[in-house]
């Protein structure tokens, strides 16, 4: 192969990062905050943001320290057995995580796109196309969501500023008046939509200068969090609180109510969608590329460019599992218990052995 | 050998890629719907969509002889319980494919609107292909008689409507709204909101004054003075025309052109009392003759503010008096702005509303006084 620079730069992989955590989580966290902290939900999304600020910062330590991936970490400190479980747990979580988002995807194309195109044909194009962007390695995957990312950021950033001739600003008060049991356990919920740096984990061996993974991380977690806090306020000022959380995809149906001044297109929702799905496809790159890592680093291979062709069957697999609405809501459920283990405890795990493990050297 | 292999099977991948499209309907194979009306039928309703025949359109707006004999609006109806039976019924007598995309107008007939609209506007927010652009309308009687309207004015009947709303000299005698900011309102007011009204007068549509909903129920109709009371109350009556008299068989006409009005509570006993803050930037649009200097133009001012509280205090006793719904927004100020004080009308608000004393103070400056002093 022709890559044999296979290391990506600081800014590439903040930008990687990011385009991980922006996806799915656009079109239905408004209504996710809103169903438990009403119009003060944007402080849960600030909330939520601090708490995944802490879990990239254990991320980023572990990473700076050991310049591997965290199955290599787990192999040299805490032995063979741990590793597999912790490595069988990663491509676990990976394929839930990919299996909602395919879902949630499948569905919205299915419900405003394509309407009699079977969800699995579309399905089956996007995890395609992750796999040909990752089937060379990290470099020609991380450019890929370099070109894409900014034109998609940039079309979805005019068109909820389009928004903003409807919104009526005071829609968000009163603020802090629900209880703040409601705003935490709201914040909870932002996770799963503002989480994308575990990969982080296992981009370690790639990154150009591992040591300013604390820069990637606070970066990603700054813009991540003020992308969906801009969003989700936007929605809440155009539809209401009480509105919200009557949506399964508020931010969509505030899109589909408005219209582009000067009346060229008189429609964005084409739009929105198109980049949506752009977003979506850069966010299974990133979980698509953790798993080819993964097993790769399990069973120490040299390349993991056919690894990954033997993961698109599980990966269909598991998007198929939930079929509508409500079965995907469960499953996001259950993948939110298990963000815990795989972005705070697992990470703060294997930091606290390279503490051991450098005193137990040293003495 | 190889390279040919390699191709051969590029376009063995483009053949199943590329053609199968489940989803292609061409443009010329489908049914874009202007208008949709809803009539009370019995225990069902009777939906009325319109739609351009654009065949007949071409040629005929540039005024160069029309295409064809005949109309060039197809109406077409059924009885249906919901939105979604009615489209899958009239799929049987279109000779193509249905679309709402760029429908203008939902427009709900009297009868139905009195009889209760929730299940009807459950209906429209829950179907994917509704169009959350158009405008969402009253009629006074019944929507199939102003979707049977030939406008001489417009081609299109949706267009016509469209642009009463859109393109008004005088908005503010108008409750101009679509659908997202009806059901908006609907959502967070729990069932109260105003709505456009539309009726028939002779050869035209008129859409002066509005619609007051109550409980999902239509409770009756606003004139276009007690529009414009509720807009100015409301700080969205830009662009509206309105006189005042001088006396002496004299009057002044002038045009707002901005509004911004704020309410302050100013005490909350059993019901609460509220000052509004209006001010008023206007031009003066036609005048008697007279030297205006800055002291004639206070009294002016002066002159107009008290006009302003009567016409804000009409439009309130209508909906405080006589529907006793708020849909002036007070509950929503205090719930907003004043959080504890809310807490205690809440659970009661429907019947503390009607009791509420709101003060109109406005101040007014003329901005822009005419050519002629």
């Amino acid at each position: 192969m022709l890559m044999d620079n296979d290391k990506i730069s600081t800014r590439q992989a903040i930008v990687f990062l990011i385009s991980i955590a922006i996806g799915a989580g656009i079109l239905s966290l408004p209504r996710q905050v809103d169903e438990m902290a009403g119009q003060d939900g944007w402080i849960s999304i600030i909330l939520g943001g601090i708490i995944t600020l802490i879990g990239g910062l254990i991320v980023a330590a572990l990473v700076a320290r050991q310049k591997e991936d965290a199955v290599k970490i787990s192999e040299k400190l805490a032995g063979r057995f741990i590793t597999w479980v912790i490595g069988v747990f990663y491509i676990i979580y990976f394929l839930m995580i990919s299996a909602v988002v395919n879902q949630t995807s499948a569905e919205v194309i299915n419900q405003f796109l394509l309407e009699h195109t079977p969800k699995g044909f579309t399905i089956f194009s996007i995890l395609l196309l992750g796999f040909y962007a990752v089937r060379v390695g990290i470099e020609p995957a991380v450019r890929t969501v370099m070109v894409l990312f900014p034109s998609a950021m940039f079309v979805f950033a005019l068109i909820i500023f389009t928004c903003l001739s409807k919104a009526k600003i005071d829609e968000i008060l009163p603020v802090m008046t629900t209880p703040f049991k409601n705003i935490f356990f709201a914040s909870q919920q932002t996770l799963f939509a503002l989480e994308g740096f575990e990969v982080l984990l296992f981009l370690a061996p790639y990154l150009r200068k591992p040591e300013k993974a604390k820069i990637i991380v606070t970066l990603y977690t700054a813009v991540t969090t003020l992308f969906y806090l801009f969003i989700t306020v936007v929605t809440f000022m155009v539809l209401g609180k009480n509105e919200t959380k009557f949506f399964v995809w508020p931010v969509f149906m505030m899109i589909r109510g408005i219209t582009a001044p000067g009346e060229v297109f008189e429609r964005l929702d084409a739009f929105a969608i198109t980049i949506w799905v752009v977003q979506i496809f850069t966010t299974l790159v990133g979980y698509y590329f953790s798993t080819a890592i993964i097993v790769k680093s399990l069973f120490n291979l040299k390349e993991e460019s056919y690894l990954s062709a033997v993961f698109l069957p599980l990966f269909y697999f598991a998007a198929n599992l939930p079929n509508n609405f409500a079965e995907n809501k469960d499953l996001a459920g259950y993948v939110n218990y298990l963000i815990y283990p795989a972005a705070f405890f697992i990470p703060a795990f294997l930091l606290l052995l390279s503490f051991l493990k450098k005193a137990g050297g040293k003495s | 050998m190889k390279s040919f292999l390699k191709i051969s099977s590029i376009l063995l991948i483009l053949l199943v890629l590329l053609t199968g499209c489940w989803d292609m309907v061409d443009i010329d194979r489908r049914i874009f719907i202007g208008n949709v009306g809803v009539d009370k039928a019995d225990d069902k309703y009777l939906f009325i969509f319109t739609y351009p025949i654009v065949r007949k359109l071409v040629g005929g707006e540039g005024g160069g002889g029309g295409g064809g004999g005949g109309k060039s609006i197809y109406t077409i109806k059924t009885e249906a319980r919901s939105f979604s039976e009615a489209v899958s019924l009239i799929a049987h007598r279109t000779s193509r494919r249905i679309y709402f995309d760029h429908s203008r107008n939902i427009i709900l007939g009297e009868d139905a609107a009195r009889s209760g609209l929730k299940e009807l506007m459950e209906s429209f927010e829950t179907n994917t292909q509704t169009n959350r652009r158009s405008f969402f309308i009253i009629a006074r009687g019944k929507a199939e008689e102003i979707l049977g309207q030939e406008s001489d004015q417009e081609v299109l009947l949706a267009y016509y409507i469209e642009s009463l709303f859109k393109d008004s000299q005088n908005k503010g005698d108008l409750i101009i709204k679509d659908f997202s900011q009806v059901m908006e309102q609907i959502h967070s007011l729990k069932g109260n909101a105003l709505m456009p009204a539309i009726v028939k007068t002779g050869k035209e549509l008129d859409v002066h004054g509005g619609a007051v909903i109550k409980n999902y129920r239509l409770a009756g109709f606003l004139d276009p003075e007690e529009a414009r009371g509720i807009n100015i109350l409301r700080g969205e009556a830009d662009q509206t025309i309105t006189a005042f008299d001088l006396g002496d068989k004299k009057m002044v006409v002038c045009e707002i052109n901005r509004v911004d009005s704020k309410p302050v509570l100013v005490k909350s006993d059993e019901a609460p009392v509220l000052r509004y803050d209006i001010e008023i930037a206007a031009s003066l649009k036609e005048a008697p003759i007279m030297k205006i200097d800055s002291k004639v133009l206070k009294e002016l001012e002066e002159t107009f503010a008290s006009e302003i509280i009567k016409q804000v205090e009409k439009g309130i006793e209508k909906v405080q008096k006589d529907y006793r719904v708020d849909v002036l927004g007070v509950g929503e100020y205090l719930y907003k702005y004043k959080p504890r004080v809310w807490k205690k009308y809440e659970k009661d608000w429907e019947n503390i509303f009607p009791d509420a004393k709101i003060i109109i103070n406005p101040k007014v400056k003329f901005i822009n006084l005419g050519p002629v002093i």
